[in-house]
């Protein structure tokens, strides 16, 4: 088997692709680029309102690289989780951007679009048959959670993008994809080992995070042939170094050494990471444990609308009271807007316990200044908003004990001082299914394929 | 290596982030061998030391792992309300490590 060298621009397309070291990177000789594009990271919002994660701007200039280095190497380019979450419109959205700048540079080539949005008649036959678990730290799901999400997506393994890359596609766009699999599809076709190609994929796809220093800003090559993979860093202010690698495999992840695949358990217990003596490290030793195939399903629910008021408080005799005030402003609050209302409020106070909440070791220290968001949260957006004025007008008044000041209690640093946010959404799906069928792993992904031109 | 040590002293990363939407993962990263086994071998980490740090309850405390090859020692707490939910105080998990900081490692062996 010749050697096939796989390129990653970066932890995500869309937060800026380091042109230079894409430059340096094809000059080097790319059988094919990989680019991850989307997550569960960054909260359900994106997947339950159907909105993109990234600038468009920065989206279609990250995209126009890749697809600019591949026409020009005649290599194949793969994007996995296009949109952030990989539901149809957020595939829509990418593909859009693509179709665009072939009719801008005058591109042609053969596009593959793989859609992961399912209905939610498989995950309910699957989850009757019993089939169905939650990932780790996930609650047992019910079938009205099922019904009750706004999207659901199925998580992608490598096969449709080797059915893509078996009827020639150039340019693949993939809904929700596992990422090891956007990197090791194109190796595992060419014949490598399967686990170690996922392995493979699994260090490329935050691009130099496994490099020192690290970052998910800059790319990232692997080479892969028999029994080992070389990853290198092609910007020559990076290198990695077997720590680097190994230490990346920790990042995001619960179990350092065992990680789930559709078709099996990733197993890294005895991978051996050797420097090569030139600024990279060649890692070898990777077991892929295979199972019957499963599929990890994503749905976001929406929980109510959400309203919010941000302000700061300097006043120190406030500060000293502020349990007072926030109780009271809630229920004086809720005494008017009427318990029937069904809105809750919460309290973050910046400066006390705002990040960490209950967990803050810190929270009796002293302060001298604190920011406050009051949330509120309701079954309508209206709701949200009303219950929200309410409490904006307790908060610039309520008299607590003590008090210097009649009222202006609270520094607002906007107008409008209430601000609506829209939906909140909960991932109430995070499972994984057996699946009824191996041929699944494809059937449940439909490929369409459109020739694109200028 | 004989003096007291705080674990910031130690490390060459410390970050909390999200591993999925519901776990979020703390990783200690050592730029050497000797600091990696000092803390190692001290055994002071530990699941109940942990929910005693963070104030969770120890059923949170879903995993503690060492990673030789990586040099990292890592665990796992289980949110109680999961990320972007309302309430939720931090989509990316982040920012959420600084109760390690001061955790006192005692001498080497």
């Amino acid at each position: 088997m010749d050697e096939i060298r796989i390129l990653s621009p970066g932890g995500s397309l869309g937060y800026g692709v380091n042109a230079e070291s894409l430059e340096r990177a094809m000059a080097m000789g790319i059988d094919v680029i990989g680019a991850d594009s989307g997550s569960t990271d960054m909260g359900p919002w994106y997947l339950g309102a159907g909105r993109p994660y990234h600038s468009r701007a920065t989206m279609k200039r990250d995209i126009r690289l890749l697809l600019r280095a591949g026409r020009e190497h005649r290599i194949p380019v793969l994007i996995g989780t296009g949109g952030g979450a990989g539901a149809n419109v957020h595939v829509e959205w990418a593909r859009t951007i693509i179709e665009e700048i072939a009719r801008e540079d005058g591109l042609r080539f053969k596009l593959a679009v793989i859609r992961s949005e399912q209905g939610k008649e498989y995950l309910l036959e699957r989850l009757n048959a019993g089939k169905v678990e939650p990932m780790p730290g996930v609650p047992p799901l019910a079938p009205e959670h099922i019904e009750a999400c706004e999207r659901i997506v199925a998580q992608m393994g490598m096969e449709p993008f080797i059915r893509a890359l078996d009827e020639g596609a150039d340019v693949v766009l993939a809904g929700r994809a596992c990422d090891s699999a956007i990197f090791a599809a194109y190796a595992v076709r060419a014949g490598c080992d399967p686990g170690l190609a996922l392995h493979m994929g699994k260090i490329l796809e935050c691009g130099a995070m496994s490099a020192v220093p690290p970052t998910g800003r800059d790319c990232l090559v692997a080479v892969i042939k028999d029994e080992s993979f070389e990853v290198l860093a092609p910007n020559p202010a990076r290198e990695v170094t077997p720590f680097s690698a190994a230490a990346h495999m920790v990042y995001e992840v619960e179990h350092p050494f065992l990680q789930g695949e559709p078709t099996g358990l990733l197993d890294f217990s005895k991978v051996i990471f050797e420097p090569t003596g030139r600024g990279s490290t060649r890692i070898r030793g990777t077991l892929f444990h295979e199972h019957s195939p499963t599929l990890r399903f994503e749905g976001a629910e929406r929980v109510g609308f959400r309203s919010f008021v941000l302000g700061g408080i300097r006043d120190p005799f406030l500060i000293q009271k502020i349990d007072e005030y926030t109780e009271g402003c809630t229920e004086q609050t809720m005494d008017i807007a009427g318990r029937d209302t069904g809105a809750t409020i919460t309290w973050i106070l910046y400066g006390r316990d705002g990040v960490m909440g209950d967990m803050e070791p810190e929270r009796d220290g002293p302060v001298h200044e604190l920011g406050v968001l009051a949330e509120v949260l309701a079954q309508s957006q209206d709701v949200a908003h009303d219950v929200a004025a309410l409490l904006e007008a307790r908060m610039i008044g309520f008299p607590y004990s003590g008090a210097k000041t009649r009222t202006a209690h609270v520094a607002f640093p906007f107008s409008p001082l209430v601000n609506d946010t829209g939906p909140v959404y909960r991932f109430s799906v995070l499972h994984v299914a057996e699946l009824r069928d191996p041929a699944d792993l494809v059937s449940l992904f439909p490929i369409e394929y459109r020739t694109v031109a200028a | 290596m004989n003096e007291r040590a705080e674990l910031i002293d130690l490390v060459q990363f410390l970050f909390s982030k999200n591993a999925g939407p519901y776990l979020i993962t703390f990783d200690a990263i050592f730029g050497d061998d000797a600091s990696y086994e000092r803390v190692r071998d001290s055994g002071v980490l530990t699941k109940e030391r942990i929910a005693g740090l963070f104030r969770i309850p120890v059923e949170r405390v879903l995993s503690l792992y060492e990673y030789p090859a990586g040099r990292v020692i890592k665990f796992t707490i289980i949110r109680d309300i999961s990320s972007g939910d309302f309430g939720d105080r931090s989509v990316f998990g982040s920012q959420l490590w600084a109760p390690l900081i001061h955790l006192e490692i005692p001498p080497a062996a």
